[in-house]
């Protein structure tokens, strides 16, 4: 090897050793942030409860397997515990004991529909959006009635942006199944297509149809939530984000969507908070930046930068795998201007694994901080073919069109994100005002009384 | 980086101690995969005799599984989203001629709107307990019920009759200022109801009638034969949701019963809905039913069937089982199951047990006890008599012979068993009035089921020899609190304020003050259901 390319090699070693150690130390920060805000679990608490369930049926499943190391369904139980854990915790480490698990499970009985589908789950976990779907597909052939094969397909296919195929199977899937899973998932497919009424409705629907308490029940009162806050019903959300923590305590996304709600209530105080408890549960990059730019409106410059400083190093660690976060990496670059080639280069990456409309909207926004205006309406274009009713994408679209000069399209983006939610962002609802009042301005002036666009504006009841 | 080098990174973090905090992105749909359904979930039926009143029987169907008291009363309501349904086929074809459909409809803040508060002050009878939709006193949230009764094809019939509308559900026994113990037998009997006009009808919490050590049966059988700690019953302080009837003998006779002889089942179902909504259409409308909970004798579902047939099961109709290969996973079990089936895993313990070709369970659970073979009981074990005389439980109505199907077979030609000679295990106990003929509240049914699996009945007909099964038992031989001797027969429910749950002890590895979450479902632990649990409280014992 030349002495320049071995130097080079032992640069990027180094370099490779030095961001390990720092991720090391960083995460033993975080453990320690973590144990602190859990409590020992062996202390019968009320408040931390449901996350010590799951625990002791890891901790059931494992003991079985000490006695019986051949039980296949016990394999298949504990990779399930898993992955429950996982949705609890958002720790990718639960993926991977959840994987061994399956996979001796699968080894022990090849056949296994139930494997197959939590492998299935466990893709969609990791971002692996074929591979789910060809687990759906594996055990679809064995079990053509199994309806939670049907809901990882579609899931799969969601992301793949394989929407028609995607809702098909949903509808598949509730008409073998009604129940919280099959519910929740009509409700986002109604969501997608702009019905949000009916995803409303459905979601309400499974909300009824799951257990009183628990994460299920938890994680479809948080889609509620997100569902009313989409639409401005700011008072409502945050009903269902308390009802989401009453049903499983102190659930990250609820946290979360409590102090998105509060923020755009102007409760910044509270949003902090709210934000802050969600953080020490899983720093999670789309938390961590919110709770960045809360500090940013509200002066705290020190703690937000220590917030984004955390984004990226999060985000870097699994950007290795270039699985997890390509999406959400691309945004904060871009919302923050920074690194735009970087959040232009990781939104194309995954936009090639995953062509759902949210992949075209985040090249959309990339694309216009780059300055490439016409590429980004061609892409915003492919994020609203379904009719999503999504401030944030229609926002997007208004600003776009404003900056290529389509001043009539952008006055209606900006006014139906808007006339949604006119606290959709901290960091973007002022602008979009801003430039819609200079957008109706401009329009008076130059004579074109048309008055506020609602032409386009489905509005949606209250 | 690869994948690969990746994972051994974080696998070497992992073992380095070092929580991994690698958070997955959430911008994907992650909606659950599975989610307990408790509402839907059927949890035991009963059929047998009425013993206060021997020219009725008495159908029960029980849902909501585990129902911690103190969790507070309105987490435990029927659903008003959920087609409750007990069905009776009496000549043998394994299609329901009968059918009793309950629909809730539940009024919160009735008093006091905009609160969740169950109750306002101490529940009090309702001011006119003659008439059904009078509701209680101080309650805030109320509860009542349709019930439709449907002649031949409860999906396609248009015989339908509407026998109760807005009738009142029995109220959750709270505590002692709210339900006071001296008071609570008149308000749960208050929702008892006349139809038809003598038929009666009961809704509300009862005491989980079910009782076995389920730690045990979980812990692989191994606490039946190895037990570390006295027998304990995981049910015990636990309660339930209960729809009773009570239908006169000559009711059934009118619907073409001619020997006596009836199968009996029970579901629930939910509506599906439509993705795409033409014109808005609110799919409660809609959507058509779909069956998602089952039941007919006990345990099949939980312990016969494996894992993989549950949902099918669920969603199907006895018709169908022996198209569906119902049949042949309950008759010979280690062909097509294997070792860790039931029936098996039964046999390592016995060491007698037929894993093929069980002839006996194919007529406990899927034909009926036919008159020979009931005689040939009889003449071994003296006091199943009456069964043989009365002509075993196998329906005769049919030319080729019964439909073999998963249903709750009675002879309601037999007398009920007077208090004296009663056993809670039935045909094992010489007892003519329990399982496998009906069901009573009150029968042991697991012992009776491990026995049985075991073998016992071949035993006792001489067919193999295999006295080890007789001796199968999860060692709790009794429910926790006393059943009642009139209709509805199931328990009084415990109090939310005081109750007590019996798990034997604490275990090394268990602390004191967990219990089990409801949701659990019973064989989904036993065999392997994906079992999300959601979190009770557990009272201490006062």
């Amino acid at each position: 090897m030349g002495k320049a390319r071995l130097k080079k090699w032992m640069r990027t070693l180094s370099y490779t050793l030095a961001l390990l150690g720092l991720v090391v130390i960083v995460l033993a920060a975080f453990n320690l942030l973590l144990q602190k805000g859990q409590g020992d679990e062996t202390i019968v608490d009320v408040t931390v409860q449901s996350q010590a369930s799951t625990d002791l049926l890891v901790e059931r499943f494992q003991r079985r397997l000490m006695n019986r190391p051949e039980d296949q369904k016990a394999y298949v139980q504990l990779g399930g515990a898993y992955l429950q854990k996982a949705r609890e915790m958002g720790d990718l480490s639960y993926y991977l004991r959840a994987e061994e698990a399956l996979r001796k499970a699968l080894e022990l009985e090849p056949s296994s529909v139930s494997a197959m589908n939590l492998m299935g789950a466990l893709a969609m976990g990791g971002h692996q959006f074929q591979e789910a779907l060809e687990w759906a597909e594996r055990s679809l052939k064995l079990d053509p009635r199994n309806a939670n094969a049907y809901g990882i397909l579609g899931d799969a296919q969601t992301e793949l942006g394989q929407y028609e195929a995607a809702f098909g199977n949903y509808q598949t899937m509730v008409d073998l199944k009604p129940d919280l899973s099959s519910y929740a998932r009509v409700a986002y497919a109604r969501e997608r297509m702009g019905d949000v009424e009916g995803a409303i409705e459905a979601m309400q629907m499974a909300v009824a149809a799951g257990p009183a308490k628990g994460e299920a029940t938890a994680w479809a009162l948080v889609q509620l939530g997100n569902l009313y806050f989409n639409i401005g019903r700011l008072d409502e959300a945050a009903e269902h984000y308390e009802s989401a923590l009453r049903a499983f305590d102190s659930h990250y996304l609820a946290l979360a969507g409590l102090g998105k709600t509060r923020a755009a209530q102007t409760r910044y105080d509270e949003a902090i908070k709210l934000y802050e408890q969600a953080v020490a549960i899983i720093p999670q990059p789309v938390i961590l930046a919110a709770l960045g730019d809360l500090y940013a409106r509200t002066g705290n410059v020190d703690q937000a930068k220590l917030q984004y400083d955390t984004v990226e190093f999060i985000a870097r660690l699994a950007a290795i795998n270039q699985v997890v976060y390509n999406r959400d990496l691309a945004l904060f670059y871009a919302d923050h201007d920074l690194k735009l080639d970087e959040a232009l280069d990781l939104a194309r990456r995954e936009l090639a694994v995953r062509k759902d409309i949210y992949g075209y909207d985040a090249l959309a926004w990339a694309l216009y901080k780059n300055d490439r205006l016409e590429k980004a309406a061609e892409s915003i274009t492919e994020a609203l073919k379904l009719g999503t009713q999504d401030p944030n994408l229609y926002y997007h679209a208004g600003m776009i069109y404003y900056s290529l000069g389509q001043h009539q399209q952008a006055r209606d983006y900006l006014e139906r994100a808007l006339t949604l939610n006119p606290s959709f962002s901290i960091l973007y609802s002022d602008d979009a005002r801003r430039t819609l009042a200079e957008l109706d301005r401009e329009a008076a002036l130059s004579g074109n009384q048309e008055g506020p666009a609602l032409g386009l504006a489905k509005g949606v009841a209250r | 980086m690869s994948r690969a080098l990746f994972i051994a990174v974080v696998a070497a973090l992992i073992m380095a101690g070092v929580s991994v905090l690698v958070v997955s992105g959430s911008s994907h749909n992650d909606a659950p995969l599975i989610a307990m359904d408790p509402q839907a979930n059927n949890t035991d039926v009963y059929a047998y005799v009425s013993p206060a009143n021997p020219n009725a029987v008495t159908l029960i169907a029980n849902y909501i599984p585990m129902e911690e008291p103190g969790n507070g009363p309105t987490h435990y309501l029927f659903s008003d989203d959920v087609l409750y349904e007990i069905m009776v086929d009496v000549n043998g074809d394994a299609r329901e001629d009968l059918t009793y459909q309950f629909s809730f409809k539940t009024s919160v803040g009735v008093i006091t709107p905009n609160t969740f508060l169950y109750n306002t002050g101490p529940i009090g009878l309702p001011p006119n307990t003659g008439d059904p939709t009078s509701q209680y006193t101080n309650l805030n949230i109320h509860q009542s019920y349709s019930l439709t009764g449907v002649v031949g094809d409860r999906r396609t019939s248009h015989d339908r009759q509407a026998l109760l509308h807005n009738a009142r559900v029995a109220p959750a026994r709270v505590g002692p200022v709210s339900t006071p113990a001296s008071d609570y037998g008149s308000l749960a009997a208050a929702a008892i109801h006349n139809f038809n006009p003598t038929s009666r009808v009961f809704v509300g919490p009862r005491d989980e009638a079910f009782y076995v050590d389920l730690m045990a049966a979980f812990d692989l059988l191994g606490g039946f034969t190895n037990p570390q700690r006295p027998a304990a019953d995981t049910f015990s302080g636990f309660n339930v949701q209960t729809i009773a009837l009570e239908i006169p003998k000559t009711r059934l006779a009118q619907a073409g019963d001619t020997d006596g002889i009836i199968g009996v089942w029970a579901s629930a179902s939910r509506k599906q809905i439509n993705v795409l909504r033409p014109n808005g259409n609110n799919a409660l409308h809609s959507g058509r039913w779909v069956q998602v909970s089952r039941l007919g004798n006990p345990l099949v579902n939980e312990l016969l069937l494996p894992f993989g047939a549950k949902d099918l099961f669920n969603a199907s109709e006895p018709k169908n089982d022996v198209a569906n290969g119902f049949d042949n996973l309950i008759v010979n079990p280690g062909a097509s199951q294997g070792p860790a089936a039931l029936i098996p895993l039964i046999n390592s313990l016995t060491s007698c047990t037929p894993t093929d070709g069980r002839i006996d369970l194919d007529l406990i659970f899927l034909k009926g006890i036919d008159a020979g073979t009931a005689g040939a009981l009889a003449a071994a074990v003296p006091g199943l008599q009456p069964f043989a005389d009365a002509g075993g439980n196998q329906d005769t109505q049919q030319p080729g012979g019964p439909t073999p199907a998963d249903m709750l077979r009675l002879n309601y030609n037999v007398q009920p068993s007077a208090q004296q000679s009663r056993s809670p295990l039935g045909f094992f106990g010489g007892d003519p009035a329990g399982f496998p003929n009906g069901r009573r509240v009150g029968d042991d049914v697991v012992d009776i089921a491990l026995k049985g699996g075991g073998g016992a009945v071949l035993h006792v007909l001489g067919f193999i020899s295999c006295a080890a099964s007789l001796g199968l038992s999860d060692g709790v031989q009794s429910n926790d609190m006393p059943y009642l001797t009139s209709f509805p027969y199931m328990g009084t429910p415990h109090e939310g304020y005081r109750h007590e749950h019996d798990h034997g002890g604490p275990s090394p590895l268990v602390v004191a003050g967990m219990g089990i979450g409801s949701g659990v479902l019973v064989g989904g632990l036993l065999l392997g259901g994906v079992a999300f649990m959601s979190w009770r409280r557990r009272r201490s014992p006062v």
